[in-house]
This record gives structure tokens, sequence and C-alpha cells, in this order.
């Protein structure tokens, strides 16, 4: 085959730079051969293939701590498993949970319009200060009505006659944005505009903007609730109805104040879904599909559009985004995965950034049995827990609450048919999921279509995934969203939000690859403590103990704030010898207000250099016995210490190389005084029964 | 108090003055992905890391702080490469004519993995070193105890190799 000739040559330019001839070569072959062609793009997707990271796993516990380090012990799966299995019994979460919590992500999500707090501001039962948005059929053109009533009353607090059934509430919870439809007034066609309801002033806006010949479509609110991102949409010709015409899709955002809106060309006729709008770096997201320009199908791309430029990722083959939050800061990813019989029917999701659309969770499993479509992902309002919502070929659906995107606990909020005690109609399917906007509640809903065409279902608490009571729409009607209706639940449910938290902003270490060789002159204390002031992997150590990755980490010190890495402070580095040479290692103390939480401990090699790379826990002082100690200890009362340094030691029937106080006396005799446990503290040995080094 | 290897810079170390704890808790993970990438299972992967350690636990001589990763990697691709000549050696047999070959089965459902695991072993371990854990080719090279230019011909071969067998995996994964 001609291509034989020209494969090697496409292979090798992946890693070098070919020869002019060899170059020449390959142009002759791409011109010509398509099969060459497609082998080269084909190499290029292979090479992305081959460095996407593999998804984070659990590393097993190791065994030869517990064993004892003189002899190395066989490594026994069972025991690991069990080991496992009860600390993570003993935490309370289910093994599957142990392996999520422990996965940590590679990327730090770009700093964004913070997430407010869950709260719970109302009752864990159906309250009457929190309401419902509902659409109907029964007004009295026979078109669509919006209405929103009371949790706990039939009773309407306002009604909209003719209205579209596409609402969106605000992160408050208490502006209700709605498309009102009008006839025109020559009859021939209707009008749309876009008026929002305040739920607890109870009051509306003027119209905010106008849709004459085009039909509204989504709307979002922006993390802040003062703005609106919608769009319209044609059925031909964009401003003249034509079939011949292509559909035309227009984006705008609208400032809801002073009605100002202005086009998101960038956005046109490419995004199908906008996901969040950050007023406060104008960054929109949204996600939509690349037409291919010969006609296949487009791909899926994710969008950011920030400050007018327009970036696109691709999303990965045969991924879809589920969810995103509508504060710009995780996107869900949910794709077919691997069964336990082996079949590929079943799922699986990662989360990325919405900013940068980097993996901040490595995939992980939804459902490990067959499913019946990709899982129905929802943010929980003013929070990062997702509750997942999956059908399964043979079993009844689950629905589960996923704190911290997968990374935190797990808990089922539905239990189909759950006990009745008080006689409530208990769901035993779920068919609409919605969320109470304080992030309080979800209220799991099923369809009866066999009576008057009601929804009815449970009520659980988010804070516990508690089953707190039942809900029964008795006078029929649609459920789209929760709002709140009470001025003082309002007064806590600002929708701006709060200032960021530590957590929010701080960006982390970027730590070295393996095989990164980083040093930096350590001859000297100062040495070491600017060497560290640049170190990732002691940045890295520092974020551990503060626990900026993930607060279960088990570096992580409780008594440290959360994320506070400034809090922490380095004491006085103390060197160790490796004598007789000049490299050893120096013992930093790491502080926090003045205790020390742990000692990390930094290389010196006999050229001066080292990085830091390792560190040892315990509060205890270091070196556990002082210089003047030690200097009491190996002197005698007629031959004084001239001077003591410590060294790296152990006494010649020990194998335990430890940090040792080498003491000189007066006579030029030497000795060493072993303060750690070796042979009892303070173990005091003359210089021929000592092996020095490491 | 141990000896963190990581900190002895320039000179090697006896197996029994290694801080093991410590040098696990550095690349036990890291060790754990290059070998999930290159088995079919996470259960083989911690086998095979777990062994590694056991044999850098046993080893005469520990390298230095900058040597111990890429020698611990030394030790997993030489496991890998070993466990998967024995595979060769040791087909698996169906005896009831419904069992399905672990090294078909596909059932971490990763074309990836699977392509991998269908070219030869030493092409398969190089291209990862390059590629997932970006190892340079002279790293690689004294890992896995060849010469560079052999590096090379194991990254064109194996990138050929694996565009192959990594088409078959997505058909069959399609199909």
């Amino acid at each position: 085959m001609a291509n034989d000739h020209v494969r090697p040559l496409l292979a090798r330019s992946r890693e070098e730079a070919l020869t002019s001839a060899e170059r020449e070569a390959v142009r002759v072959h791409l011109a010509m051969c398509a099969e060459c062609v497609l082998f080269e793009r084909a190499l290029a997707q292979n090479d992305r293939v081959l460095s996407a990271r593999e998804p984070a796993a659990a590393v097993p516990p190791w065994t030869a701590a517990a064993a004892g380090r003189s002899k190395p012990r066989p490594w026994v799966p069972l025991a690991a498993v069990v080991a496992v299995a009860l600390v993570a019994l003993a935490a309370g979460v289910t093994l599957g949970n142990y392996r999520s919590s422990v996965a940590s992500p590679t990327h730090q999500p770009q700093p964004t319009a913070s997430i407010p707090a869950p709260l719970a501001v109302g009752n864990g039962t159906v309250d009457p200060g929190f309401g419902f948005v509902n659409t109907d059929v029964a007004g009295p053109t026979g078109g669509p009505i919006i209405t929103i009533r009371k949790e706990t009353s039939s009773a309407v607090v306002t009604k909209v006659d003719g209205a579209l059934p596409n609402v969106a509430v605000s992160p408050s919870g208490q502006r209700v944005a709605i498309w009102a439809s009008f006839l025109n007034a020559s009859g021939s066609g209707q009008s749309f505009q876009l008026v929002v309801y305040d739920t607890v002033a109870r009051t509306w806006t003027a119209p905010l903007f106008t849709s004459a010949s085009e039909v509204p479509r989504a709307i979002v609110w922006s993390s802040d609730g003062t703005g609106l991102v919608f769009s319209t949409q044609n059925n031909g010709g964009r401003g003249a109805l034509g079939p011949a015409a292509p559909i035309h899709t227009s984006w705008f955002s609208l400032d809801t104040a002073s009605a100002q809106a202005r086009e998101l060309s960038a956005l046109e006729s490419i995004a199908d879904h906008v996901y969040s709008w950050d007023r406060s770096t104008d960054t929109i997201t949204a996600s939509g599909l690349v037409p291919a320009s010969s006609g296949a199908a487009g791909s899926g791309m994710f969008l950011v559009l920030a400050e007018g430029q327009l970036r696109s990722f691709p999303v990965p083959v045969r991924w879809i985004v589920a969810a995103a939050d509508s504060y710009g800061r995780s996107v869900v990813l949910v794709a077919g995965a691997a069964c336990d019989d082996g079949t590929l029917r079943c799922s699986k999701a990662e989360v990325r950034d919405q900013r940068t659309f980097e993996v901040t969770t490595h995939e992980f499993s939804i459902a490990r049995t067959p499913v019946r479509d990709y899982p129905t992902v929802i943010f929980r309002p003013r929070s990062q827990d997702l509750i997942v919502w999956q059908t399964y070929f043979s079993a009844p659906p689950t629905v589960d609450l996923w704190k911290d995107l997968g990374r935190g606990e797990r808990a089922a909020l539905f239990r189909p048919g759950r006990p009745s005690p008080g006689g409530g109609i208990t769901a035993t399917d779920v068919n609409r999921i919605i969320t109470r906007p304080d992030g309080s509640t979800a209220f799991l809903l099923q369809f009866d279509s066999s009576r008057t065409g009601r929804w009815y279902g449970d009520t659980v608490s988010l804070v516990d995934a508690s089953f707190t009571g039942y809900l029964d729409f008795t006078q029929g009607g649609n459920p789209l969203g929760s709002v709140v209706l009470d001025p003082a639940y309002a007064a806590r449910m600002d929708g701006r939000p709060t200032p960021p938290t530590l957590c929010d902003t701080y960006v982390q270490a970027v730590v070295p690859s393996p095989g990164t060789v980083l040093r930096y002159p350590t001859v000297t204390a100062q040495q070491v403590r600017i060497g560290l002031s640049t170190d990732p992997n002691f940045r890295h150590l520092l974020e551990d103990i503060a626990g900026v990755r993930q607060d279960s980490n088990p570096l992580r010190d409780p008594r440290v704030p959360r994320c506070d890495v400034n809090a922490l402070d380095i004491g006085e580095p103390v060197f160790v010898r490796n004598y007789p040479s000049g490299a050893g290692l120096w013992y930093v103390p790491v502080r926090y207000q003045g205790g020390q939480v742990i000692v990390a401990t930094v290389g010196r090699d006999e050229a001066g250099a080292g990085s830091q790379g390792g560190a040892i826990g315990g509060s205890a002082p270091y070196p556990p016995m002082s210089e003047a100690q030690a200097r009491k200890v190996g002197a005698s009362p007629s031959d004084a210490a001239s001077s003591a340094e410590l060294v790296f030691a152990r006494p010649a029937l020990s194998r335990v190389v430890e940090p040792t106080w080498r003491v000189v006396r007066v006579s030029g005799a030497v000795w060493y005084v072993f303060p750690s446990t070796t042979g009892g503290p303070g173990t005091v040995l003359p210089d021929d029964q000592v092996v020095l080094g490491n | 108090v141990r000896v963190d290897t990581e900190q002895t810079v320039g000179t090697s170390v006896t197996a029994g003055a290694v801080d093991w704890d410590a040098v696990y808790a550095r690349h036990a993970a890291a060790l754990l992905g290059y070998l999930r990438r290159l088995t079919r299972d996470q259960e083989t992967a911690e086998d095979l890391m777990h062994t590694t350690f056991q044999r850098a636990m046993v080893a005469k001589r520990v390298p230095d702080a900058i040597r111990l990763g890429p020698w611990l990697y030394r030790i997993a691709t030489n496991l890998v490469i070993d466990r998967a000549r024995r595979a060769r050696r040791f087909q698996f047999l169906p005896f009831t004519g419904r069992e399905v070959s672990p090294s078909e089965s596909g059932a971490d459902g990763d074309a990836v993995r699977i392509a991998l695991r269908a070219i030869p072993a030493e092409l398969a371990a190089t291209l990862v070193l390059r590629l997932h854990e970006g190892f340079s080719r002279s790293e690689i090279a004294g890992m896995t105890g060849v010469s560079e230019r052999t590096v090379k011909w194991r990254l064109e071969q194996g990138r050929i190799a694996f565009s192959a067998a990594y088409a078959r995996a997505m058909e069959g994964e399609h199909g």
C-alpha cells in the first residue's frame, strides 16, 4: 500500500521534526491519499485520547504500615477491602461514598460569583410562606394561564390569562419572569411581552421586552437576579415567516431595572441552552450544537461568552451536558457506561468548570444496572450539591442527593411507595422534581393521569434527606417552579451572592508532574525558607492541611480554617546531616497560631540544593531533645561537651535510622545521644557502637 | 522518625531505611493511574501496584529522590510486560461456551484500555509513559533500560499499532 511508507513518517512526526525530504513526501501523500489524511487525523486524536488523564481512583491503604517495617507483608486484597469498608462504615458512608470522597479534583474552578449557602427559611413540611408557579389551560379563551399559589392552599395569589409555560424564578425565589401573550391588533397573530412578577411585593413590572414576530423560548436569570437572558425563535426566515427559510434563534440579555436589552449575536443560532449569566464578569455560559459543514451531525459544544468574546469547547464524544449551575461555576456531563453485567447501558458523570471546561471531578459511576435514559441532574439551589434522578429498565427510579458535586456524602431522596402513616398520598414513581429556592426542600412529584390529571407526591428535606410530608395539587395545574411568598422569608433569601469565601477565591498550586526535578539552594535556614515560599509541593502540603481540595483530606487539620492557607507559617528549620557528607535533611515545623501542625522535610544534597518532599505529622517538638539537653547528656563531669549537631545515625544493633545528637567532648571523644525511643530516650552510645548515615 | 528518600538526593539508600509510608503516599496515586491505563480493571492495577512496592521494599538499594519515581515506574512497567507475556502463554479458554475472555469482554468499557492491551506491552507501556505520564524520551529510556532510539521506534510503532487497535475497539463498542 502506498501509505505503508508514509505511516511511520506521520507517526514519527508526532515526536520530532522530519527532514525536508520526509516532509515533502508526507505533503505529497497527504495531497493525494485520503487514507493518509484520515490516518494523520487519527494520530492526533489518539494522542489526545492517550493523554487524557486516567480518572482518579481511591488508592488502597498501605498495609506495610500496620505490618511493621522490618519485613514487607504481602498485599492482602480482602483485608484491604474490609479495612476500607470499616473505615467507610465508621464514617457512616458506603464503600461507593468512600471512593467518591477520596477522589480529588485536578483543577480548581475559576473564581466566579460565589454561591450563597442553602437555607431552611421555612417549615420542613409544606409551608404557606412558599408557593408554586403553575400552568394550566383553564383560561377564558381556553389558552394557557399561569397561576401562583401557596404550597398549602389552592387560593390563587395571582394569575395571568394567556402566558407561555416557559417561566423562570429568580435565585431569590421572589421574581418570576413570564412571557404574556396577546393577540395582535390586527387579530392575525400573537405578540409576547416579557414581564416580571414580584411574589412578595405582589407587583408587576411594565413590559420589559416585546417580541412581535418571533416566539420566545428559554428564560434564565442572572446569578445576582438583576438580569435575564432569553431567546426568541422564528419558524422560518428571521423576521418573516416562510417555510423555506431555516429556523433562526436570537439571544438577548436584559437588565430588569432599566429594561435595556442587548442582542447576543455571538450565540445566535448556535446556543440551544443558556445556563448562567454572571454579571460581575459579564460571562454567559451555554451549550449548543455546531453544525457540520457537510450536513452531517454536528458536534456538541460548551460555550462561554465573556465580555463579548465567545469561546467554545467540544463536548467529548458520547457525553452530553446534563446540568450547569446558575452561578457559572460547574457543569455536569453524563454518558453511558459499563454495567456490572458487562453491557454498556449504565451511566456515569463528570464535573467540569463552566469557565474553562476543565475537569474538576473525574468521572464517577451513577448507575451500575441498565438504565432507560441519561440521568437527569438538578443543582440544589444555592449550592453545588446535585440531585441525580435516574430511571431504570427493571427497577423503580432513584433520586439521590450527592453533596459537593458527587464528592461528598450521598443520600437517597426517593423511596417508592414509602409508608404513609397519616394516610397521605405517596409517590410510587417520579415524573417531576421541583426544588424550593432556599435549597431546603425537594418535591418529588408523580402525575396521576387516571383521575383528574393532578400532581401529587413527596416532600423531602434536602438538609437531611428525610421525608417530611405529602403534597397534593387538588386544584389541578402543572407545577413549574417554587417561589417565596412570605416577606420575612424573602428578607433572608437575598439572591445576591454573598461575599466570596476563602475557598471560592483560592487558586491551587499546580504540582509538577512526576519526573520533574525541583531544586533550590538549601544550605542555610534562610534559603530553605525562601525556597519553600516558591515550592509548589510545599504549597500543596499547606493546602491539604487547610482542606483546600476537600475537607476530609487525611492531612486536614481541623484547627486551621478551611482554605486559610495563609494562616499557616513555618518555624525555625533544623538541619540533620548525613554525616560525614554535607547532605542531609531540613526539618521545618509548620505552625498555626504558634502551635505545630506538621513537620515538613526539605532535602540538601552535596551541592547544597533540594526541595520539600516529605512530612511528619504530630505536634511533638522537633527535635525531641534540645541541643542544651544533648550537651548535658553527652558530656561527663570531667569532659565537657564542646559541640553538638544533629546527624542521621543508628545504634549498631538497630535498623532504625534517626536524627541523633553527635556530641564532641573537649577531649575529642565523640558520643551520640539518641533523643527518640531507640534503646530508651536519651540513650548515649560511643562512636564505635553507632552506624552513621541513612 | 524515618528517612524519606525524597530528601536524600544524590545517593542510594537501603530499603530498610526508607519511609515507605511517605513513598507510598507520594507515588501510589500516580502509579495506580499508570497501571490502570495498561490493565483491564482496577483490581489488577492495584495488585500490580502493590507488587511494585513489594519489589521495591526488598530491593538491596533504593535510588535517591530524583530517581525513585522513575525507578518505581520501571518496576511497574516490567510487571505489566511480564503479565502480558504470561497472558499470551496462558490464554483463557471458555468451558461452557458462554464465558467471554476477559481480554475481549471490554468489561471496563474503555476502548483506550482495550486497544492498549491489544498491542505489544512494550509499545503500550512506552506510549502511556510518554503521553499519559508525560515522561521525556530519555527518561523512558532510563526507566525501561533501552536506548532513546529504541524508545523513539517504540513510540512510532506504538502509535501505528494503537491507531488500528483503537479503531477496532471503537467499532466493537459501537457495533
